[in-house]
């Protein structure tokens, strides 16, 4: 099988990558890349916690994206939301929300929760709701992830990070 | 059990065991993709030049449902030919006032934020905003969700699943597994946008190297779950015709949860009216049958008539004479009768607050 070499941008890193037809986006920057943020679930685009982040700023999953799709493009992985040592706001959010369980749906989570925040600071309980429903959480549930979507704005405006912020509601 | 008596159990039942074996060790699969040749064509001349001299091509839009297809093994094209940088199939363009002409390769996201049509063409716009997920919608295009392969319980398995099985009219065999009786395959067509198309009158253009056609999306699906569209296999779906949404419509999805699952049912419903009582109706059931289901009975039934609950009722039970056998999928048949009535009566009685 003969390997292509694509060109891909991550986080704003380039990389030439060979690859095969057969190798899907999150195969890429999991097992050649080694940026094993982006986690593999159902691989069939049921349950969302492959989501990426494409240069349009929209919310992908990397399992039905062809690597070779991606010749040229550029993405953001899990990896690259927090700036520096400073964590993006949707992530300050779900920490001090207590929007983590386990953890396994949390990179698709927060990819899809920074998609929505960079189009809509301040989104309303309807498009929090739609944009959760591409991702499954088999531990628990969305309302805290979505009262934690809810609130990612304050941290932009210099809301405190790092106090117990749920009502445990 | 020695590795004979199985061989012998499976001679008892008709199987050989040597086939069985070497079938489900063929290929292992763990949802990697087959191998195919990829082809990216920049425009969209390539694009069906290359599909006239491929055999076994498969297009792909935004690869959401075909490339979860081909890790199923439901079809290994040789030649996968991304449509992902043809720019010509990506346009909106508003042609008249409220009529537009899409690209067949605009995802449904684009239509669902596309500000104009928000504004002329809000039904459509519902139906597209049902489609699978935000997510999905970000990748999948108008052309794929129309084209979209039909789906069957019995089919739409690993392969393992299959391989452990006989085959149906659809992995060529000669029957079909869900209605043992039933002369052709009855996988449903699950686009939840075709019922909307079709209430709403739009036209197709299906383009091949030596022209185009074009064709009303009423007469595009076909009964039959193997072949589900006219479209010939040289063929692409570039554009969507949508005229000007002059008449009160309406359109409902019937699915298990809000986002990400194909839907149980779906209608999509357009109405005139003549003082108080129904002038023309026109009622397309989708998802429940290998091709979106023209309620013709029904929708001339309600002609003449002023909207109540009884005549709900009755255009409720004609429904029946054209939806055909209901089963595969999801529920039992007399569940998806119950639906059929639901979805009528609840898409009626939306326009009975202005009009009864």
């Amino acid at each position: 099988m003969s390997k292509t070499l694509i060109e891909i941008t991550l986080n704003g890193d380039a990389y030439q990558v060979p690859v095969t037809e057969r190798d899907t986006l999150q195969e890429v920057v999991r097992n050649t890349l080694q940026l094993t943020g982006t986690k593999r679930g159902c691989v069939s685009g049921s349950c969302g916690v492959c989501t990426v982040i494409d240069e349009a700023g929209r919310a992908v999953f990397s399992c039905l994206t062809l690597a070779l799709d991606c010749d040229g493009r550029a993405y953001t992985t899990i990896e690259g939301i927090a700036e520096g040592g400073d964590l993006h706001p949707v992530q300050k959010a779900f920490l001090d929300y207590g929007a983590v369980q386990c953890g396994y749906c949390t990179p698709g989570l927060l990819m899809t929760a920074k998609a929505l925040y960079d189009s809509n600071t301040e989104p309303s309980e309807d498009e929090v709701n739609e944009a959760l429903a591409g991702i499954l959480c088999r531990c628990t549930g969305h309302i805290k992830v979505r009262e934690a979507m809810l609130n990612a704005w304050r941290y932009a405006q210099g809301e405190k990070f790092g106090g117990e912020k749920s009502d445990g509601a | 059990m020695l590795k004979a008596d199985v061989a012998d159990v499976l001679v008892a039942l008709g199987r050989d065991f040597a086939s069985l074996t070497a079938a489900n060790t063929k290929r292992r699969v763990v949802m990697k993709l087959p191998a195919f040749d990829y082809q990216k064509p920049k425009s969209l001349s390539e694009a069906v030049g290359l599909l006239a001299e491929r055999d076994k091509a498969q297009v792909m839009g935004g690869g959401s449902d075909v490339l979860f297809n081909m890790k199923l093994r439901l079809f290994e094209p040789e030649t996968l030919i991304s449509l992902d940088q043809v720019a010509e199939l990506k346009t909106i363009e508003q042609t008249g006032d409220g009529a537009f002409t899409l690209g067949a390769g605009c995802t449904l996201a684009d239509l669902v934020n596309h500000a104009d049509l928000i504004k002329h063409q809000p039904t459509f716009v519902e139906a597209v905003k049902s489609v699978a997920s935000w997510h999905i919608r970000n990748q999948a295009t108008l052309g794929g969700n129309l084209c979209l392969d039909t789906r069957c319980w019995y089919t739409n398995q690993t392969q393992e699943w299959r391989n452990a099985r006989e085959d149906c009219f659809k992995t060529g065999g000669d029957i079909c597994h869900v209605i043992k009786s039933s002369p052709i395959c009855v996988a449903l067509n699950s686009s939840d946008i075709a019922p909307a198309l079709m209430v709403l009158g739009a036209e197709m253009v299906l383009q091949n190297q030596k022209g185009e056609r074009q064709l009303s999306l009423r007469d595009f699906y076909q009964p039959d779950g193997v072949d589900h569209t006219v479209r010939r296999a040289d063929e692409i779906l570039t554009r969507i015709h949508l005229p000007a949404e002059t008449k009160p419509t309406a359109y409902l999805k019937i699915a298990p949860r809000k986002g990400m699952d194909f839907s149980h049912g779906t209608i999509a419903v357009a109405l005139t009216f003549d003082g108080d009582s129904v002038a023309t109706a026109d009622m397309v059931i989708g998802s429940m049958a290998p091709q979106p289901v023209i309620l013709k009975a029904a929708s001339k039934h309600l002609q003449g008539k002023q909207l109540s609950e009884e005549l709900l009722e009755e255009a409720a039970e004609l429904a029946f004479e054209d939806m055909g056998v209901l089963t595969n999928l999801y529920t039992s048949s007399a569940h998806k009768k119950d639906l059929v009535r639901a979805l009528i009566k609840k898409s009626l009685r939306t326009f009975m607050g202005e009009n009864a």
